[in-house]
């Protein structure tokens, strides 16, 4: 399914258009999934999200336990507690608080728990920088966990609705993180629709409380101990689970369009049926490969965009096919892949993927300044051949490799 | 020439330091050697295993042993559950077993006789030397006897570089065993005979009596479920067993109260009075099963009603 | 903690060199009668045999009587250590309550999420709100003194009504017998081993139980499995206060301490007539010494049992008996009596028993 055909739906669910920052938007979508524990940290740029699950906890508008914890890593570790004792969970975090939390997310996998985890992304330390660049969820990749990288506000919103139906289905039981540009979404003030009957957002996603769960009734014991004849075979039913997961994520999807409206595919593309130059990209730079792409068309250049949505699991064929045609695939990639063939990595997965060289660069590093005229430039260079494929440019680097 | 060897025991009766110390001694002696013991999550008591290479030539295919020239056992109690090292010995290898058997004895438990068989008392030579039950000195006392190499004098440099202490009083338990080890030739062999068996690659055996089962059929997360211990009869563990003479025994449940593995129960005992008539009555037993024989029962009971006797 | 009462701001009894201040008074020690009997201890074990703990390890003693106290409504956390992976061993489990295992330093952060989680589904009729379910984090000292530390604080300071029970075998014994914070003083470990320069551990234990009762939780004992009913007395007692509880159990082990397998419960038996170990609880800031000692053995009767602390010399075994006078003397002025009764060198070390 490539995204092109999602064209709105009739909405079966009434709705009100407001305004909210990304991060506020995450909290109201969080406060619908009626979570029964949360459990975070500060740390910019999502510290509004748990301050606002606090309010609405505080003020009685969420019925939830909040757990103010004294790190990121007990923030991981509340949660994986609470969703082992069988409760719906949240918490959000971003850079050094991912680092914090690090060793507890691969066990959230083995451990199949549904939790759902915001992430305003934000670069890595050092030097320390506050600001949005996507190397905190890429350090994700690895370990099993579902990633969605949303747009803008209206598809975080979104997203944590479908990650908490998706992360609970029984063919999936995998912990789901819903990534957005620290500030440049997360600080946005941008319109959304959201639902009128809050209801609504519970009877899409009802808490399933299907996963294994520590009860007393029925008591199992969960964190063995797995030798080396048994490890493997325990983790691979939660690979598995997340090659499955696909069809959930894209079931899901479908049927939120529904309810909802608005559907978002494993990724979206603009203009890609014909075009000879695809511009690959992730987070909300999407609105600016769009516009160089329909400013390369008026210039006659079949060009179109490509956003990637769910990285984790990777929609491999459906890119492979929707970028069959392409001539020039040009990723523009936000967080360094420090020493690897390509520096981006998802230049790296979409090569491998496609099977031949694409081209690369880097842009928005430590949420380094960016406009559509420097994505113009690059994508003309690339038109032009002045930048070769399997080599990694920057956008907005000084003394960098333009 | 090569000599491929599997070694194994329990946990805590220094098997890897065994075999670093017969590698370390190969190694001065101008052998190459890989000492590749494999560790599981058990604490001491539980089997282990540990692989023992020695070549002229430099070794690079570092795997698993399937069919050894000699396999070394440090526990005679391990023998049933160990029967497919046993098995897999080439014919004309050797089988060393610590035991206190006799040799008859031993010949059938073993059931081979196209490989020597070298008994020895490595625990009673370990005890009277060096104090303690870690049979390791004398195991590698009797190899050296057996293969004709590493040499005594440089299992005593291992000793010094392995352990660093106790060096003369374990190198007197290793001479010995080398002395006094009891080597019983093989009936016959015949040279181009296939093992019996071959030791599979996985170490599974020494978990537990589970179904080995695929990705597909493992339990959800992980998750375990009880009772699933009850299979696992860690009473294997015991160098000696805890008996009880119930005639001294006044029921004040300190053995009940302190064992860790749950291995003293009470049972219900008939006995018959003086006019014939029979009575039951609550005594203290043990659950063999579990019991590792640690003796910390025999140890806290006030009237001594609790004696430990060597099983091996 | 429960302020204003009649001894407000006596310095704690610390182990070493530090002291702490908080709110802290004497109480009479316990003169009750011990709620189990020999004979009324359930028979039921939820800890059950067929585990890779080594022969005599008192984690079982401490973890079979924890249960039986506790009994089956309880969600046992238990943080990576040899507790844990000696008895959960993928197919096998020897617990017959739930337990989790998640990582090593977080065992309060995982128990405050179970906690929530239950008050939370209480709160929505999910679980039976009138049902009782404790929590209870069994973590050994690294997992608790060290890397669990600020798990362990943020769970007390936030008041989640866990019961936090630290089995203390002075080091970190799953990865072979490391030193820790609770390591005493002389101790030789592989990372503080006895060498021709240092002695061994040169720190002191690091005061758990104090720094817990420092957060004013309602409960906080220490407790020694050779006394195994004032053990279960105060995980009865930890089960009933409304808010966090922390047992400091002592626990012996072969390997780590170096002792015959048949003196795991003699050696605990020395820690406490040394006074090295001495049992006490903080119930809502009142302190009392539960297990009296009129006379105390010298501490080298503890010492000599263990191949730990066999390289020490006659005047560094002086030098940590002086310690332990000091401690006692703190203690018993605490108490504002003679709790802990002076050495008494006629005691013999070990009655050979019969
Ligand atoms: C983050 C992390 N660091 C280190 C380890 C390795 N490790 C596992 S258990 C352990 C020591 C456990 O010590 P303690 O808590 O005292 O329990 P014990 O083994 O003594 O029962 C260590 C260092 C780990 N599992 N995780
Ligand atoms: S010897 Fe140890 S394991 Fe066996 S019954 Fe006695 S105390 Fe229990
Ligand atoms: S400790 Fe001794 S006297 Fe007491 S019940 Fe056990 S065997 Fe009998
Ligand atoms: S090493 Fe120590 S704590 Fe660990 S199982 Fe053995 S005796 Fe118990
Ligand atoms: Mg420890």
């Amino acid at each position: 399914m490539t995204a092109q055909a999602l064209a709105p739906v009739e909405k079966k669910v009434a709705q009100r258009r407001i305004a909210l920052t990304g991060n506020h938007a995450v909290a109201l979508a969080v406060k619908m999934c009626r979570p029964e524990v949360i459990a975070a940290y500060p740390i910019t740029p999502q510290t509004p999200v748990v301050e606002k699950l606090a309010e609405y906890v505080n003020n009685g508008e969420l019925d939830a336990e909040y757990i103010p914890v004294e790190s990121e890593h007990s923030a991981m570790s509340a949660v994986i507690g609470a969703s082992a004792a069988g409760a719906r969970t949240f918490t959000e975090t971003s850079s050094q608080g991912l680092g914090h939390m690090y060793e507890n997310l691969p066990i959230a996998v083995g451990m199949r728990l549904p939790i759902v985890m915001g992430m305003a992304v934000r670069t890595y330390s050092a030097p320390i920088n506050v600001w949005g660049d996507y190397s905190d969820v890429m350090s994700m990749r690895e370990l099993g966990w579902i990633i969605y990288i949303a747009q803008s506000a209206q598809e975080a919103f979104d997203t944590v609705i479908q990650a908490y139906r998706v992360a609970e289905d029984s063919r999936v039981h995998l912990p789901a993180v819903v990534a957005y540009d620290g500030f440049w979404t997360s600080h946005v003030l941008q319109p959304l629709d959201v639902p009128e009957d809050e209801e609504e957002v519970m009877r899409f996603a009802p808490i399933t409380r299907s996963w294994v769960r520590l009860d007393v009734d029925n008591p199992a014991q969960l964190g063995a101990v797995g030798t080396p004849e048994w490890y493997w075979e325990v983790r691979w039913q939660a690979v598995e689970a997340l090659r499955e997961s696909q069809k959930v994520i894209e079931e899901v999807d479908e049927e939120f369009g529904k309810w909802f409206g608005r559907r978002y595919g494993l990724f979206r593309t603009h203009r890609t049926e014909d075009a000879e130059l695809v511009v690959v990209t992730y987070g909300s730079l999407y609105g600016l490969a769009k516009k160089v792409a329909d400013r390369l068309r008026q210039e006659g250049v079949r060009a179109g965009a490509l956003r990637l949505r769910v990285i984790r699991p990777w929609p491999g064929d459906q890119l492979k096919k929707a970028l069959e045609a392409a001539e020039k695939v040009f990723v523009i990639d936000r967080a360094i892949n420090h020493g690897a063939y390509l520096q981006g990595p998802m230049a790296m997965e979409l090569a491998a993927t496609l099977q031949r060289p694409v081209y690369s660069a880097l842009a928005t590093i430590g949420m380094r300044a960016i406009d559509s005229d420097m994505i113009y430039e690059a994508a003309l260079k690339v038109l032009k051949g002045l930048w070769a494929p399997n080599q990694t440019y920057t956008i907005g680097l000084r003394g960098g490799y333009e | 020439m090569r000599v491929e060897t599997v070694w194994l025991g329990r946990g805590g009766q220094g098997i890897v330091t065994a075999t670093y110390i017969v590698a370390n001694a190969a190694v001065i002696d101008g052998f190459y050697a890989l000492a590749n013991p494999e560790f599981g999550a058990e604490r001491r008591g539980a089997p282990v295993k540990a692989f023992l290479t020695i070549d002229k030539s430099p070794i690079e295919d570092q795997e698993p042993v399937k069919t050894p020239d000699v396999v070394v056992i440090f526990d005679d109690k391990l023998i049933d559950t160990m029967r497919f090292a046993i098995d897999a010995v080439k014919p004309g290898g050797h089988v060393i077993v610590n035991t206190a058997k006799s040799p008859e004895e031993m010949k059938k438990i073993i059931g081979r006789n196209d490989v020597y068989l070298v008994l020895l008392d490595a625990v009673g030579i370990a005890l009277k030397h060096v104090g303690l039950p870690v049979p390791n000195g004398p195991l590698a006392g009797a190899f050296s006897k057996v293969m004709g190499f590493p040499r005594l004098e440089s299992i005593k440099t291992a000793f010094e570089t392995q352990l660093g202490k106790a060096v003369e009083e374990n190198f007197a338990a290793t001479k010995e065993a080398y002395e006094t080890a009891l080597v019983v030739p093989p009936e016959r062999v015949e040279q181009a005979a296939k093992p019996k068996g071959v030791i599979s690659t996985t170490s599974a055996f020494l978990t537990g009596p589970y179904e080995i089962v695929g990705w597909p059929e493992v339990s959800k997360a992980g998750a375990v479920f009880p009772g699933s211990s009850l299979f696992y009869a860690t009473g294997g563990w015991r160098l000696e067993k805890p008996v009880i003479d119930h005639s001294k025994c006044i029921m004040c449940r300190k053995c009940w109260m302190y064992c860790p593995d749950d291995a003293v129960v009470e049972a219900w005992k008939e006995v018959q009075g003086p006019r014939g008539r029979v009575f039951r009555m609550k005594v203290i037993d043990f659950d063999y099963q579990y019991c590792k024989g640690c003796a910390v029962c025999a140890d806290v009971c006030p009237t001594g009603a609790i004696k430990m006797v060597r099983e091996i | 903690m429960s302020s204003g009462g009649r001894f407000a701001k006596i310095p704690v009894y610390i182990r070493g060199n530090y002291l702490v201040k908080t709110a802290i008074k004497a109480a009479e020690e316990y003169q009750g009668q011990y709620e189990y009997a020999n004979f009324e201890l359930p028979d039921e074990e939820l800890f059950l045999p067929g585990h890779g703990l080594c022969a005599s390890c008192t984690i079982g003693v401490i973890a079979r009587h924890m249960l039986k106290v506790f009994g089956p409504d309880t969600v046992v956390i238990n943080p990576t250590g040899c507790a844990e992976v000696s008895t959960v061993v993928y197919p096998r489990t020897n617990w017959g309550v739930p337990w989790i295992h998640v990582a090593f330093g977080n065992g309060g952060s995982v128990a405050s999420g179970i906690e929530a989680a239950i008050k939370a589904l209480k709160r929505r009729g999910v679980i039976d709100p009138g049902r009782r379910i404790n929590v209870v984090v069994f973590a050994g000292d690294g997992g608790t003194a060290d890397i669990g530390f600020q798990a362990l604080s943020g769970m007390f300071e936030r008041g989640h009504k866990v019961i936090y029970v630290m089995y203390d075998n002075e080091g970190y014994m799953n990865t072979g017998i490391q030193r820790s914070g609770t390591t005493p003083f002389g101790a030789s470990a592989t990372t503080s081993p006895a060498g021709k320069k240092v002695p061994g551990n040169v720190t002191h234990k690091k005061p758990m139980a104090a720094i817990a009762a420092a957060h004013g939780i309602p409960y906080v004992a220490t407790a020694n499995p050779a006394y195994v009913h004032d053990m279960v007395y105060k995980f009865k007692k930890a089960m009933e206060v409304d808010g966090p509880s922390f047992i400091h159990v002592l626990q012996s082990c072969t390997p780590g301490w170096r002792f015959e397998p048949k003196y795991a419960i003699r050696v605990l038996e020395l820690a406490t007539e040394t006074g090295y170990w001495v049992n006490y609880e903080i119930e809502r800031g009142e302190f009392r010494v539960t297990l009296p000692v009129p006379r105390r053995k010298h501490v080298k009767c503890f010492l000599q049992l263990q191949g730990r602390f066999r390289h020490l010399k006659p005047e560094e075994v002086e030098y940590i008996q002086k310690v332990i006078d000091r401690d006692v003397e703190e203690i018993n002025r605490v108490v504002g009596r003679e709790v802990i009764g002076p050495v008494d060198p006629s005691l013999p070390c070990l009655t050979e028993r019969k």
